[in-house]
């Protein structure tokens, strides 16, 4: 059985346990997310003894060389010894502003100074530890605050404390940026299609203004999918950005069409969000697309931009884990 | 001249991995076999694949190969068939010259008894 020193305690790991859960059952407060190695929250660094390869998928080659690992990926057969307070970056940041934008969308306002490309993703981390990853919506160069992008879910643990009990004023911890989903397009006339599905628009909206404000001059197409459309949100932002940049225009695709509409929804299309890209962008060779939202949504989004000739290596995605409840056993 | 240099090298490669994972992608006969793969990793191995047949730079092991395999029911000559047919339509596609193409479906036929087990 290996050992894992950290701080002053041996802690032995169980046959079936990760790192992490050894870490968590010896009373350890590491933070932790999705414990599926993809929101890079439980990153610990290996200070003696091997960093298990496996339990370095997804990270930079740099951080790799350092001995970093994710604790819920690693499996250790020998002793090792790790650190955590180690170098991945965090942040304090006050709350500013907390505004529904849709009947299950938080945009929260963080006041925060750091750097980040948009549609990178964060580790926003409760005082007691528990911590979830979010996209950033917000621009450095245009936006003085962070902005997030917050799911509500009827049994979130902490989208239902964001929205119920945070309030503006109070501090949240920051650990990142992480991901490689942003705009690093050096062709200024290359045609960009963004699609996402719910919040998956945050990072995308992140990223388009990222490429407008760089002086992307070829076409941006963003298309959204949604339920309803009252589960759309920032329909007015994004109107206002295709009246002021002609090369961007945007598709809110529904899978329900409205029953009594008040105010009709410019460029709103009813149908399968995969259909809709087969149909109006089945040649997508020389394009870059990025594509945001629930890991099952994205990857047949990956599947679909492929066959309609986007190579692979033009296809940026960042998929959203959730989170797997510690609470029930 | 090798057949590796011939058909381009690893450029060659590159430019031929999008085009016949597309195919295979594409392809009923083959396609259910690709459900659910992790997208990236396959092409990954579509790349060290299509190098070896291209002749290119490789450490071939029948064993990793049968044990890739080996899982998937009911693989048959006709699913072997199938990619070499698109192997041949996607050099096809980048121009190569007929006697290369058959050359490269001879190394790609040569691990037909790994594939299927055998």
């Amino acid at each position: 059985m290996a050992i894992v020193n950290y701080q002053d305690c041996a802690i032995e790991i169980g046959a079936d346990q990760s790192l992490l859960d050894a870490l968590l059952d010896a009373g350890k407060d590491i933070p932790h997310g999705c414990r599926a190695g993809a929101c890079q929250s439980c990153l610990v660094q290996v200070t003696e003894g091997e960093a298990p390869e496996n339990a370095q998928s997804g990270l930079k080659e740099t951080q790799k060389q350092q001995g970093y690992i994710l604790a819920c990926q690693c499996h250790p057969q020998q002793d090792i010894r790790i650190e955590t307070d180690a170098s991945t970056n965090s942040y304090r940041a006050l709350v500013n502003s907390k505004h529904l934008e849709s009947r299950d969308v938080l945009r929260l306002r963080l006041d925060g100074d750091f750097d980040y490309r948009p549609g990178q993703f964060v580790n926003l981390i409760r005082d007691d530890g528990l911590s979830r990853s979010y996209s950033l919506a917000s621009v450095p160069e245009l936006d003085p605050e962070l902005e997030f992008h917050i799911r509500l879910h009827p049994d979130g643990q902490f989208s239902g404390w964001a929205g119920n009990e945070l309030q503006t004023g109070e501090e949240l911890e920051i650990q990142g940026p992480f991901g490689d989903c942003f705009y690093s397009v050096s062709d200024k006339v290359k045609p960009l299609l963004l699609a996402g599905i719910g919040t998956g628009l945050a990072p995308l909206y992140g990223i388009v203004r990222d490429a407008l404000q760089q002086g992307h001059m070829g076409p941006i197409h963003l298309v959204t999918g949604a339920r309803t459309s009252a589960n759309l949100y920032l329909l007015k932002e994004l109107k206002s950005l295709s009246s002021r940049y002609p090369q961007f225009s945007y598709t809110p695709v529904v899978l329900e069409a409205p029953e009594a509409v008040n105010e009709p929804i410019e460029g709103l299309t009813v149908g399968d969000l995969n259909q809709v890209i087969k149909d109006q962008f089945s040649d997508l060779s020389g394009y870059a697309v990025y594509l945001c939202g629930s890991e099952q949504r994205v990857n047949s989004l990956r599947r679909q931009a492929f066959l309609c000739g986007a190579s692979m290596k033009e296809i940026f995605y960042d998929l959203f884990v959730p989170a797997v409840s510690t609470e029930s056993a | 001249m090798t057949l590796y240099e011939r058909l381009g090298g690893e450029a060659a490669v590159d430019a031929a991995v999008d085009i016949f994972y597309r195919k295979v992608l594409l392809d009923d006969r083959i396609n259910s076999y690709f459900e659910g793969v992790d997208m990236d990793a396959q092409a990954g191995k579509q790349k060290a694949f299509l190098t070896m047949v291209f002749g290119g730079p490789n450490n071939y092991d029948g064993k990793a190969m049968r044990e890739g395999h080996k899982h998937m029911t009911g693989l048959t000559d006709i699913h072997v068939d199938a990619v070499i047919e698109n192997l041949g339509a996607t050099l096809k596609e980048l121009g190569v010259a007929d006697a290369d193409i058959a050359e490269v479906a001879g190394i790609a036929n040569s691990v037909r008894d790994d594939v299927l087990n055998r």
